[in-house]
């Protein structure tokens, strides 16, 4: 018989020192939105500078939409209204499963669900502490909007194409 | 473009209609300069091409338009979250 598998511990994500950065391209040159609203919690087994995966984490992060900004209210309202921020504030990632890649790398798998709309996608973080009770994510992932059901936003002579990059820098403190 | 196609359209009408007609015109052309839709759209356009007049200038002075490291995102979304409060309250 076996041992059974120490318990998770959960970190709760440090919104001031997390953000996401939303990276578009458009016939103008590079736009980027970013938001710090970044909520939720990650359950896992520290295992000095790694995760023990014999119990599998888990991990629900909320992301605020309204807030999204890229520094020029003309676009930002544009962009809140496509993918109708009123309706959709909050785009939620969820961990469904977690493989080691490479010392302090983890392949991850994910429901996103953002406009309204689920998908599950899948990449890879990087993930280290920097203090023993601090846990640090960062990861990116590139996928189209339009899978997401968001027309392409495009206003006077600015189009904005649908590939866009997501960047994540997430500190996740131990809850106490 | 649509101030021009309007002014052509009303130079016809005003010629065609006497002076009159050319007067009505003139008196909405001043209607339509002076709404506030007309003068949103001056400052969505000045707010757009001063975005893209900022961006062109960095890419002639050669400045980085790469993504920044993922260990600089934090730092790039509160610069830009910084530049937001700005124009918020600068326009307000």
């Amino acid at each position: 018989m076996t041992d059974p598998a120490p318990p998770l511990r959960r970190y709760t994500i440090a919104n001031e020192r997390s953000a996401v950065l939303f990276a578009a391209r458009s016939n103008m040159g590079p736009v980027s939105f970013g938001t710090t609203e970044v909520r939720g919690s990650i359950d896992a087994l520290a295992h000095g500078a790694t995760i023990d995966l014999s119990a599998a984490p888990g991990a629900r992060l909320e992301v605020g939409m309204e807030p999204l900004t890229s520094g020029n209210s003309l676009y930002d309202v544009e962009l809140h209204r496509r993918i109708d921020v009123r309706r959709f504030p909050t785009t939620i990632i969820e961990l469904k499963g977690a493989e080691e890649a490479s010392r302090s790398r983890y392949h991850l798998t994910g429901a996103v669900t953002f406009h309204g709309v689920t998908r599950e996608l899948s990449g890879t973080v990087a993930l280290s502490f920097p203090r023993p009770e601090t846990m640090s994510v960062v990861g990116e992932h590139a996928f189209d909007i339009r899978d997401f059901g968001v027309a392409v936003p495009s206003m006077l002579l600015l189009k904005i194409f649908p590939d866009v990059r997501v960047q994540l820098q997430l500190e996740a403190d131990l809850a106490q | 473009m649509g101030i021009v196609l309007a002014f052509a359209v009303g130079w016809v009408m005003g010629s065609r209609g006497g002076r009159r007609g050319f007067e009505d015109v003139v008196d909405a052309l001043q209607a339509v300069g002076e709404s506030d839709e007309f003068h949103g759209l001056l400052d969505a356009t000045k707010s757009h091409v001063g975005f893209a007049l900022k961006e062109i200038a960095s890419q002639l002075n050669g400045e980085s338009e790469e993504l920044p490291g993922l260990d600089d995102v934090l730092a790039r979304v509160k610069a830009m979250m910084g530049r937001a409060g700005g124009a918020t309250s600068s326009a307000s």
